[in-house]
Parts: C-alpha cells; structure tokens; sequence
C-alpha cells in the first residue's frame, strides 16, 4: 500500500496544490492544506473507491473552506455559512500583495473576475479549466447533479467574459 | 441557388456549446452542433472565445509545484505508520503476554526443550511398552511405515511446542531442537536418524 500510496502523491500532489493555490491565494496555506489532503489520502486509501480525482477535488475544497473558517474564526465568532458562503466572502475581500504583484495585468483581471464570480462558478471553473476535469468528476467532487455541472459551466463563461469585457471598457476609456 | 438554414437556432446551439466545446456532448449532438458552427459566425467566434478564454485562465492560474516538504512530511508519516502496523500484526497475541508476564522468557526455554525431548521419546517408548504391533514380538523390527509415523508425530509435537514458545516470547528453534536433542536422544535408544526410512532393528 505504500508503494501504491508513493506513486499517488506523485502524480496527485501539483494537481491539489493548485487548486488550493487558486481558491486561498496563499503559498504557505495552500501547502498546508495539501498536506492535509495527502494525509487523508493516506488514511482512506484502503476504502478509496471510484474517481480519485473528484475524491481530492472535494477534499482540497473543503479544506481550503476549513482553513478560511479558521482564520475568520481567531478574528470573530464562528458563523455557521456554508463552504461556498465563506470561499465567497474570502474572494470578495480585496486583492491580496501576492496578486497584485503577479506576473501580467491581463492574469491579474483575470483572477479578479474568477474571484468576483462567487461560488459554485468560481470552483466549477477553476476544476473544468486549471484542473481540467470532466463534468462527471466535478458533479462526484461537488456532490451536484451532472446536469448543474454543464449550467453553471455555461453560466461561468459568459459572466467571466461580461466581466472581462467591462475591465476592458473601462480600461479603454480612462 | 437556394441558402442553407440551419433547423437549429442558435439559442439551442447556444444550450449545448460548452459541453461540445469540452467533449461532453454525445456523438449526434456533436454532430448537430458542428453543422451549424460550420455555417454560424457568432456560434464560431463563441467557440474561439471559449478557447482563448480556457488559455488565460491556464496562463492565469499555473500549474503550480507542489513544495518538496509537502510530499516529504507525508511520505515519513506514510513510512512511519506501515511500521507501527506492521509491528502490531506480528506481536504475540494477548494470551501469549499473559503466560510470558507469568514466568520470564528465559525460564520458559529449558522447560519447552525438556517436554520437547520427552515427548519425542515417549512416542516410540510408549509404543514398544503399549506392546502392540510387530515391535513387541521378540526380533520383530520397525517398519519404515512406522518409522515415519513416529517421526511424523515427533514433528508435530514439535511444532506444537515451538510454537507455544514462540508465542509466549521463547524463541524454540525446530532445528536446534531437532540436532541436538531429538537426533542424538533416538540415535542413543538406537531409533536411528529422524529421516531413515529403512526398516532398523530394535535395541
């Protein structure tokens, strides 16, 4: 089972660092919250069954959701939204030092309007075209219906370009 | 010439385009959409969008490397759990401590060696004394067929009492009680080696 366990982290590790990377903007967070999910991994792998990467999927997500209650929880009481309220409320909060000085200005829009786009749209995006996932992998890892899948893909991409399309307007004109 | 319509509007197109566009659509929808995007600008021009939209993302959110302590911290925990499991799968069970915790270890390996011995002997000793069979009839001889009997009850004998030992923390060697006590005791009473199968004369 170690065996098996080595070649998983392998092959798995970058995929779930990057999608906690995309939902925290936070290097140190997003490697913590990997390791959680590795250590998961590890203790379910006996009765893992079915599609591993929906599996993770799920799991980074909620941990990435763990991780934000817990910071909000040291500064405030804890509420009691549910994981898709509190990934909203952390994108809804300004950009972070580490986004503003990424690479390029148009990356930069870019992950500003993912983040505008509140949840399920921003994980349904990210999981269809960072993690490039089939729809039946993000319906299993976001516990919906397939067909919500192709709706809110199909929702996502046209409030991403709206979104992109007004930043450039505005760009263009000031 | 006539112009070609498109049964299909391009709202119903519209519908489908994301899931055509990432290979999610059955083949007759595919088909039905590629036959319209074939004569559709705006239908096509969405496509390409989709594409280029797909292309910022992956520049906007790369692939990131996940940090080597990551898989090094998970990897030692994995590595240090398989030990610790493997160590409870092959501890004594609960019986066998209780036993130990009753006489030490060491007290129990002169005693398995002596019952051990005693029992190997007692076989063919009880059945020369029992006086069944052709060894109690004077010059009568073993035949290889008991030879093996006994040799086969020996051993279990044997692994029975290695066995016990085992388990309650004596470590009984089936060799070392087979060489040196078992061996030379028959070849004393004259029973000869544990493996003869010849017949052989009684003492």
């Amino acid at each position: 089972m170690l065996t098996r366990y080595q070649e998983l982290v392998g092959l798995h590790q970058d995929r779930v660092y990057t999608l906690a990377r995309a939902l925290l903007r936070d290097r140190e967070a997003a490697a913590d919250v990997t390791q959680e999910v590795l250590i998961r991994l590890w203790r379910h792998l006996p009765e893992l069954e079915g599609n591993l990467a929906a599996w993770l999927a799920r799991v980074t997500r909620n941990c990435c959701y763990d991780e934000l209650r817990r910071r909000r929880s040291q500064s405030q009481a804890l509420g009691t939204e549910s994981p898709a309220e509190v990934l909203e409320d952390h994108a809804a909060h300004g950009p972070s030092p580490e986004r503003l000085a990424s690479s390029s200005e148009l990356g930069r829009r870019l992950r500003d309007a993912v983040a505008e786009l509140g949840e399920p749209y921003r994980s349904v995006i990210l999981m269809r075209e960072v993690q490039e996932m089939k729809y039946q992998e993000i319906a299993l890892a976001l516990e919906i219906p397939l067909n919500t899948v192709k709706i809110q893909i199909h929702r996502a991409r046209r409030l991403l370009r709206e979104r992109i399309e007004e930043v450039n307007g505005h760009v263009a004109v000031g | 010439m006539s112009r070609w319509v498109d049964p299909v509007s391009c709202a119903a197109v519209d519908a489908q385009l994301d899931a055509y566009f990432d290979g999610e659509l059955s083949e007759l929808d595919r088909a039905r959409v590629e036959r319209h995007v074939a004569h559709c600008a705006t239908c096509a021009e969405t496509l390409v969008a989709f594409e280029q939209l797909g292309d910022d993302l992956r520049a906007a959110y790369p692939w990131e490397v996940c940090p080597p302590r990551v898989s090094a911290a998970v990897l030692e925990l994995a590595r240090q759990e398989s030990r610790e499991t493997a160590t409870r799968l092959v501890a004594p069970p609960r019986w066998a401590n209780f036993f130990a915790g009753l006489v030490p270890a060491p007290a129990w390996r002169p005693i398995l060696v002596a019952a051990a011995a005693a029992l190997v002997l007692a076989v063919p000793l009880w059945r020369t004394l029992r006086g069944t069979g052709p060894a109690d009839e004077p010059g009568a001889e073993f035949t290889a067929a008991e030879l093996a009997q006994a040799e086969q009850e020996a051993r279990l004998v044997l692994a029975l009492v290695a066995s016990i030992g085992e388990n309650a923390g004596a470590r009984v060697r089936e060799e070392i009680l087979t060489n040196r006590i078992v061996e030379p005791t028959r070849r004393a009473f004259g029973f000869g080696s544990g493996s003869a199968t010849a017949t052989e004369q009684r003492p």
